[in-house]
């Protein structure tokens, strides 16, 4: 196991303490060891400061902060590393309009329940290997679409 | 909270990502497998997830029933929502198509109308024959036959029909 990865800390967010349990369990598997969790959005958001992610997974459907409320405060935290934090929402929502909420709330990757080896490593890849600019506009801060950034 | 906005356009990712003592993390096909291992191994400590799923969604569905008001049969989506989720990281993958049907359907109709009513009825029962017999995967040729009925029996109430009959396949 690299070094990089087991400096890696990820924060999970999710009310089923299973769903915590699991995505644990295989991110353990590949070396990942620095994980902490939250059970809603706003527990979340307490634990960003002090633990310091460098990926979030988030679910989508909790209570009494949900997944989509909890990217746009994240995307709001004053200025510093943690509103670009890269975030992956984990969640079976598979409707295209969910996946364009996600994104235009500012998700960085949408990985759809079930998920497989392949489609995790594939996001973790992609937030963490090959970050992407952010954007600043009128209406939206976050990541830019990758259609934005192949112009 | 209060953030002020940085300039307009393009900014550079300043994640914590790029901080010096964390460069590029190197992913490879043995992390898949790893991962993939590691899920098929701890399947079988959250299969009766399942089972107290379903029971949470036919409580709300009974508690449901019970009222005249839209408001409580929204409390099944999440429920079925998380059901769907589960299913499909599980093996249940008839649980997962069912529950996502359950959801389309919860959101969409007018579940005070009987013949709604008797669709949702038919997820529910459908997805609890599936808990009680824990039927994995896509159920074999019984959870092909269960599948079949429940479309047929949507799109006759999709295409505006009152008298819908589900024909429940046989039990294994």
């Amino acid at each position: 196991v690299d070094l990089q990865r087991s400096r890696l800390r990820i924060l999970l967010v999710d009310d089923t303490h299973e769903m915590r349990e699991m995505v644990r369990g295989v991110l353990e598997a590949i070396g990942i060891k620095r994980i902490a969790e939250a059970r809603d959005g706003v527990q979340a958001l307490d634990m960003i400061p002090a633990f310091g992610p460098h990926v979030a997974f988030c679910d989508w459907e909790m209570k009494p902060m949900n997944g989509i409320e909890f990217v746009r405060n994240v995307r709001m935290l004053p200025s510093g590393t943690d509103r670009f934090l890269p975030i992956i929402m984990l969640t079976s929502h598979a409707e295209e309009p969910r996946v364009l909420q996600a994104r235009d709330a500012g998700v960085h990757e949408y990985l759809t329940k079930p998920f497989t080896g392949e489609s995790l490593i594939a996001r973790l890849d992609s937030v963490i290997n090959h970050p992407r600019p952010f954007i600043q506009t009128d209406t939206f801060f976050g990541p830019a679409p990758r259609s934005v950034q192949r112009k | 909270m209060t953030a002020k906005p940085p300039p307009k356009g393009p900014i550079s990712p300043q994640n914590s990502l790029r901080a010096p003592d964390l460069g590029k993390v190197a992913f490879s096909a043995a992390d898949i497998a790893s991962i993939d291992a590691r899920l098929k191994e701890m399947q079988p400590r959250f299969v009766h997830l399942i089972g107290e799923q379903v029971e949470r969604l036919s409580a709300a569905w009974a508690a449901a029933t019970e009222r005249d008001t839209e408001e409580p049969f929204a409390d099944c989506i999440p429920i079925a929502h998380d059901l769907a989720g589960l299913g499909g990281t599980l093996g249940y993958s008839l649980v997962t198509g069912l529950a996502r049907s359950l959801c389309r359907v919860l959101r969409k109709g007018d579940c005070r109308r009987p013949e709604t009513r008797n669709i949702l009825d038919a997820h529910i029962r459908a997805l609890q024959t599936i808990a009680k017999n824990r039927i994995a995967g896509d159920g074999g040729p019984v959870g092909i036959a269960l599948t079949e009925a429940l479309n047929i029996a949507i799109r006759k109430y999709n295409q505006g029909e009152t008298q819908i009959s589900l024909v429940a396949p046989e039990q294994p």
